[in-house]
């Protein structure tokens, strides 16, 4: 890959400053990007284009990366250098996720211009913090396996929310803040599909959590997480992250709603999910969040009854008493009478 | 002796062969992927080598180079020269100077060497919450605090930070379910399970764990066909031989885990060719899963490998020596 030699290093600049280029010219959209398998050569060797749909050989973004990497480290302490070597930092985040020194490079700057322009000329501030969020929404729910799970980028993503809430929160209606939550969680929820149990994009949902006050907000992500984990049951992160909300939800009766929904769901459908099962046996545990002993148990038990007068032994027949056995033995009874 | 087949036998020689060419592949498109990983990579490469009894097979002046080269005046390791210092890359920094017995060629070349790095690790910690941050941008997760400790505790600095105020934390970590996650609340996985209970463990702290119910969510990982999962429903992988493994031994639990199907499913993911192990059978090796499949077989006491200090991932010799202990 780095044999020189004068045709790689024309390669090398062809394919950084393609890519760069249409990086520069979407900066305002959320792309698809797919990295294309050696068999699958587009048309002049570069890229395969078709509007927001980006395919880039693994070859063309090897050699890109060479390119923007000398440029960002060239340009990092130089301050006639420093946009070019921001630039190079996106396809450098687009190849290796991980890259640290180029993420907060990316900080670095978003934090300058907030000190330069935030009081004189918020809207240049504010359309660099949007722009930065389509860059991050590109590569982190896009079908690149590495990039969605990106510990880095989720960070770098959770870092830019705390300024692009200061910028747009502020003075928003219920109704825009409501927007506001609801796209992040369709980013998770899009790059938990990218890539399953990815665990930091949930963990990303998580620390949402804190920062959002409405107990709308709240009652909306878990009715939409629920209705996720059902499509996808066996997404342990997923269902770790729905467990995570329950304690949010107010009244009582709203948690135990949820759980009614899900047990009938993992009964009448006789599934046999790991999670699913890890979930239900959580939940039921704790009495504490359920407030009190629940008609669940009992559920539990008539289902696990049928299951041993059934002939034919399954899975599901062998899941259901050690979710059982792990509820007996770990439940923790709530001290006071339920009031 | 009944022949066994080759990829039944740990293939010493050509794992040694494989971790002395990683540097040599400057021309491979993988080298650059992982170079966010250089330190952490000598660091894997290093301990593998230890482990595998081949301790001298890496030039150890050239190796201290690169890692001083990668020292900032902050204290703090980058992951290569010209990188960002982090607590991932500072915490690999002390462990290879702990490993090559350099802490002397620390101070020879930069002087108060140790304490800088104490101070920059120290300096991370948040006083409200007792966990610590990876870097300056202020990323929190139980790695870094785990990282914190081992490194500190390496370096005879453990009193640089609020060690209880961290235990604390951990603690506030433990999940419903028996695991830990990256903070309290987070999803449970077995590599946080390691962090947590490598820094109980560093602070004298296990009694704070439910032992059985955690030494059962890890008796869970381990899969038919031999190999242990991170969590539910993930596939097996070779490193978590090392993060489920490593916590069991904390534990005092490793008879919870069928030894002889796990070292045949680690054994399974050598490249009987050119060395090396994979995440699983037939994929590509890399030094990571190298280091932790062979330090799994370590304590599984698989013959002819050094002992591994489950704690640290390190020769128990050189925590031995450190430690004093
Ligand atoms: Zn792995």
């Amino acid at each position: 890959m780095v044999s020189a030699g004068p045709g790689r290093a024309k390669l090398q600049l062809l394919s950084y400053e393609t890519l760069s280029q249409y990086f520069q010219a979407h900066e305002d959209e959320v792309v698809e990007i797919e990295i294309l398998p050696p068999a699958i050569e587009p048309l002049g060797g570069i890229l395969m284009q078709d509007g927001l749909n980006l395919g880039v050989p693994k070859k063309t973004l090897a050699l890109a990366y060479v390119e923007a990497r000398h440029r960002f480290f060239e340009g990092m302490h130089d301050s006639k250098l420093a946009s070019s070597a921001l630039q190079a930092t996106k396809v450098m985040l687009l190849f290796d996720p991980e890259h640290l020194t180029a993420a907060n490079f990316r900080k670095g700057w978003l934090g300058a211009l907030e000190a330069e322009f935030k009081s004189y000329n918020p809207a240049v501030y504010h359309k660099a913090l949007r722009q930065e969020l389509c860059f991050l929404n590109s590569i982190l729910t896009s079908p690149l396996h590495r990039q969605s799970k990106s510990p880095t980028l989720w960070y770098h993503r959770l870092w830019l929310l705390d300024l692009l809430a200061s910028v747009e929160l502020e003075k928003a209606s219920e109704d825009q803040k409501a927007t506001f939550w609801r796209a992040e969680l369709t980013a998770v929820c899009k790059s938990g599909e990218q890539h399953p149990k990815n665990y930091y994009a949930w963990q990303y949902a998580r620390r949402l959590m804190p920062k959002i006050v409405s107990p709308e907000t709240n009652d909306e992500f878990a009715r939409h997480v629920k209705d996720w984990c059902c499509r996808h049951p066996s997404d342990i992160s997923g269902w770790s992250f729905l467990l995570s909300l329950l304690p949010r939800l107010h009244p009582v009766s709203k948690r135990q709603g949820l759980v009614r929904d899900i047990l009938s769901y993992a009964i009448n459908l006789r599934l046999e999910h790991e999670s699913l099962w890890v979930f239900i046996r959580t939940i039921l545990a704790q009495e504490t969040l359920l407030g009190g002993r629940t008609e669940f148990d009992e559920t539990l038990q008539n289902y696990n009854d049928d299951l041993g007068n059934a002939k034919k032994a399954s899975a599901v027949s062998e899941r259901v008493p050690r979710t059982l056995n792990w509820i007996n033995t770990y439940r923790e009874a709530i001290a006071v009478p339920k009031n | 002796m009944p022949k066994v087949p080759d990829e039944m036998q740990l293939l010493v020689d050509k794992h040694v062969r494989y971790i002395q060419s990683l540097d040599t592949r400057k021309d491979e498109l993988e080298y650059w992927l992982t170079e966010h990983l250089r330190l952490n990579g000598l660091y894997w490469g290093l301990t593998a080598l230890h482990l595998l009894r081949h301790a001298d097979a890496l030039p150890r002046k050239e190796l201290l180079d690169f890692v001083f080269s990668c020292l900032h005046e902050s204290g703090g390791f980058g992951a290569a020269p010209g990188h960002d210092a982090h607590m991932l890359y500072t915490v690999s920094g002390v462990q290879l100077l702990a490993t090559l017995d350099a802490f002397d060629d620390l101070e020879a070349r930069v002087q108060g060497g140790r304490q800088k790095i104490g101070k920059f690790i120290a300096g991370l910690q948040d006083p409200q919450t007792g966990t610590f941050a990876g870097d300056e941008w202020g990323e929190q997760d139980t790695r870094f605090l785990y990282g914190a400790l081992n490194a500190l505790s390496l370096m005879g600095l453990l009193h640089l930070v609020d060690v209880d105020k961290a235990v604390q934390h951990v603690h506030a970590c433990a999940n419903f379910d028996g695991g830990y996650g990256t903070s309290p609340g987070a999803e449970s996985h077995s590599g946080q399970v390691f962090t947590c209970l490598g820094a109980l463990t560093i602070a004298g702290r296990l009694d704070l764990v439910d032992q059985e119910k955690l030494g059962a969510w890890l008796s869970e990982r381990q899969l038919k066909n031999g190999g242990l999962n991170g969590r539910p429903e993930k596939k097996e992988d070779v490193c978590y031989s090392w993060w489920v493994m490593s916590s069991m031994a904390m534990l005092d639990r490793l008879h919870w885990i069928d030894g002889d199907k796990l070292t045949s499913f680690i054994l399974q993911c050598q490249d009987p060719e050119l060395g090396g192990l994979a995440d699983r059978p037939g994929d590509m090796v890399d030094v990571f899963h190298t280091v932790f499949g062979i330090a799994g077989l370590s304590l599984l006491k698989y013959p002819g490998l050094d002992e591994v200090d489950p704690v640290y991932c390190m020769p128990r010799s050189v925590t031995r020596r450190c430690l004093g202990k």
